[in-house]
């Protein structure tokens, strides 16, 4: 038996022996046994104390067993509390009555059987544990369902402050599709009262043009789904939309729709912004397109024309400035065309998937070879070097890398140029060497810039926008370009595709130089294939 | 071997028709060929009403060269309005113009053009262009039946 489980027996007798014969009788390991003297002290021990049951004499000096059972049972707590009377004196009816009437649940005569004392205290004290038993039940109980409302309570209060504090719009809407709680977003967002916004159905307040994709986002959460990133219009007061992101998710018993949605207006406007600015760039490119080549033709045109049919009246001189004219059209008209094909690289869509650069690299060396089949470069293309990114975009990028190598070996007999990989920081680095003309570190800075060129256009033709185009590529993809060269040491470009950034590294690939100052990067670790006997 | 179909070049810009025509003369293409300034007075000509209404549907020609922009109504305007038009939906169009914008490409293509040609800069090259435009499309290409018969001659000028 655990020891809470004892239970109080309170014994009440003026004579200190008869005590001392109840305690013999009754002492048992889960019965405490109090003694009191007198009715007072019975009555100062139950005030104290919860008894299983009290044994008393009924014969006391001062108050007797009698008038202290009276008094016991006047007390709410004790008013059932079961009293066994114990007397030797008078064993007459009137006595029993009297006891009875007092609500003693039994009588007992001197000389007790102690037997049948232990018996009769044993059903009080089993009555007893089992009703503090059903006590300590009933306690837990409560105490639990307490606990869970108060939980529920702090939850709620807790809750509602998220509710409140929100910058979000939260809102609980009715499969009837009238809001029924909002938060106080809502109307530092719209500008309608909570309950405005409540009297109507929302849908009323969606922009017209969004209500069809509502209704279908609406038909989803009616079926249990759950709405994520759902975007459309809310109308304001001031007769504005306001664009809202939406997750939401429906609580089928309680036929409930928990939404949140968070106002991305800003960013919208932002997006149209630069919608708008694309769009100006590409009227812009388009007539650079079309209104600078027009007058171009003219000037290409009317020169030949001149010569043709002005040619008796042309001399040497005059016939060698026409052509001059005509040369720098085409120039022009390649610059154009460079021009053009760079903005348009620069806003292509980019669509990343597996790309095989090896492959790619070989194709554009061959694609080089059969151009011009009469210079020797050897080839060094590593195997099984693969990227993710957009296969039409970095054909361009390899294009343009293994091109400028192409041209600027071209004074070399053994010419040689290199694609390669290298892995820096768990990323790798990408890499075009040669053995080529090289150029100054001091101009590295031009390198990447648009129509700069670092050799002259006799030695090696071009329009300097192969490098700016490659850089624009690989910034789209999320990477660097950056170049290590040495005048007749040769060049190697190297570049990134992105990733590092998301490693925390964005600015350490290779131990420094970023495309904006090439020229700090480690020209120690610089493996340029040298000239040799350059 | 020489057919005497007409052809319509729409271009606003003088350099570039004069240009055209020499291409033209050089070639040795001697069809005639009528010109329009902007869209609207191309589509005058070939729904025979505006400004030169009075032309007969003999005249209807039988390639047309449309550049893309152009004064009031731009070449895909005017693309649109040809093949809607039950005397023209046929007519062989080729885009000849400045732009090689992916969009005009499609944009053509989307309404019908027979052919699209970006202009190139340097004049030889042109030359060579119109050789084999007026080679293929007024020579060997057989045109759409003309929808009002007539007689069927056309004016061999320039």
């Amino acid at each position: 038996m655990k020891p809470e489980e004892k239970v109080n027996i309170l014994l009440v007798d003026d004579d200190e022996t008869k005590l001392l014969a109840l305690e013999n009788i009754l002492s048992s390991p889960n019965q405490n046994l109090v003694q009191a003297h007198s009715g007072k002290e019975a009555l100062r021990a139950l005030l104290n104390q919860d008894f299983a049951a009290v044994l008393m004499d009924v014969r006391m000096p001062g108050m007797d067993g009698f008038e202290t059972a009276a008094a016991i049972r006047q007390r709410d707590k004790t008013a059932h509390l079961p009293i066994i009377f114990i007397t030797a004196a008078d064993p007459s009816e009137t006595h029993v009555a009297r006891g009875y009437s007092l609500g003693a649940v039994d009588y007992m005569h001197a000389p007790i059987a102690p037997e049948v004392l232990r018996s009769k205290v044993a059903v009080f004290v089993e009555l007893e544990l089992q009703r503090e038993r059903m006590r300590r039940i009933e306690r837990r109980e409560h105490e639990g369902q307490l606990s869970a409302a108060l939980d529920l309570l702090e939850g709620e209060v807790k809750g509602n402050r998220f509710f409140t504090l929100s910058l979000d719009l939260l809102a609980i809407a009715g499969m009837d599709g009238y809001f029924r709680h909002v938060n106080p977003s809502w109307e530092r967002t719209l500008g309608y009262t909570p309950e405005e916004l409540k009297s109507r159905p929302f849908m009323e307040f969606v922009h017209p043009d969004d209500r069809e994709a509502t209704l279908a986002a609406m038909g989803k959460l009616k079926a249990g789904e759950t709405v994520v990133l759902f975007e459309n219009r809310y109308g304001a007061q001031d007769g504005s939309y306001r664009w809202l992101v939406w997750n939401a998710a429906p609580h089928m018993e309680e036929r409930l729709i928990y939404a949140v949605a968070h106002d991305v207006t800003g960013r919208k406007q932002a997006e149209v912004a630069l919608l708008a600015a694309n769009q100006e760039l590409e009227t812009f490119s388009y007539s650079v397109s079309h209104d600078l080549r027009t007058p171009l033709r003219a000037i290409d045109g009317f020169s030949q024309a001149l010569e043709e049919d002005y040619a008796a009246s042309l001399d040497e001189t005059g016939r060698r400035h026409l052509e001059r004219i005509r040369a720098a059209v085409r120039h022009m008209g390649q610059l154009i065309d460079a021009l053009l094909h760079l903005a348009r690289m620069s806003r292509m869509e980019l669509r990343r998937s597996q790309v095989d650069l090896s492959e790619l690299a070989r194709t554009v060396a061959r694609e080089l070879q059969d151009l011009d089949p009469r210079r020797k470069v050897e080839f060094g293309i590593a195997e099984g070097i693969e990227a993710r990114g957009d296969a039409t975009l970095l054909r361009v990028v390899l294009q343009n890398l293994l091109g400028n190598s192409w041209k600027f070996t071209g004074k070399r007999e053994d010419a040689r140029i290199e694609f390669g990989v290298e892995t820096n920081g768990g990323w790798p680095v990408y890499s075009v060497c040669d053995n080529g003309a090289g150029f100054d570190m001091k101009h590295a800075d031009k390198l990447f810039g648009p129509f700069q060129r670092l050799h002259r256009a006799a030695e090696f033709p071009g329009t300097g926008i192969g490098l700016a185009t490659v850089q624009r590529l690989v910034r789209r993809h999320g990477g660097r370009v950056w170049a290590e060269s040495a005048p007749g040491r040769g060049t190697a470009i190297r570049f990134t595709l992105g990733g590092e950034e998301q490693n925390g590294k964005p600015d350490d690939p290779a131990g420094g130089g970023t495309p904006g100052d090439a020229a700090d990067s480690p020209g120690g670790e610089a493996k340029v294939l040298d000239g040799g006997d350059q | 071997m020489s057919r005497a179909g007409i052809a319509l070049l729409v271009e606003d810009n003088q350099d570039d028709v004069d240009l055209t025509l020499r291409a033209f003369q050089k070639n040795n293409i001697h069809n005639q060929v009528v010109v329009a300034r902007d869209g609207q007075e191309a589509l005058d000509y070939l729904f025979a009403a505006g400004a030169n209404g009075q032309h007969t549907p003999a005249a209807m020609p039988e390639l047309v060269l449309l550049d893309l922009q152009l004064p009031k109504l731009d070449g895909i305007e005017v693309l649109r309005q040809l093949r809607a038009n039950e005397r023209t939906r046929r007519l062989p169009v080729v885009m000849l113009t400045s732009s090689n914008e992916e969009r005009d490409i499609v944009a053509s293509y989307d309404l019908g053009a027979n052919s699209f040609l970006r202009k190139p800069v340097n004049f030889p090259d042109l030359v060579k262009a119109v050789e084999v435009l007026g080679q293929y499309w007024l020579r060997m290409n057989e045109p759409p039946p003309v929808p009002n018969p007539s007689n069927g001659s056309g004016r061999d000028v320039e």
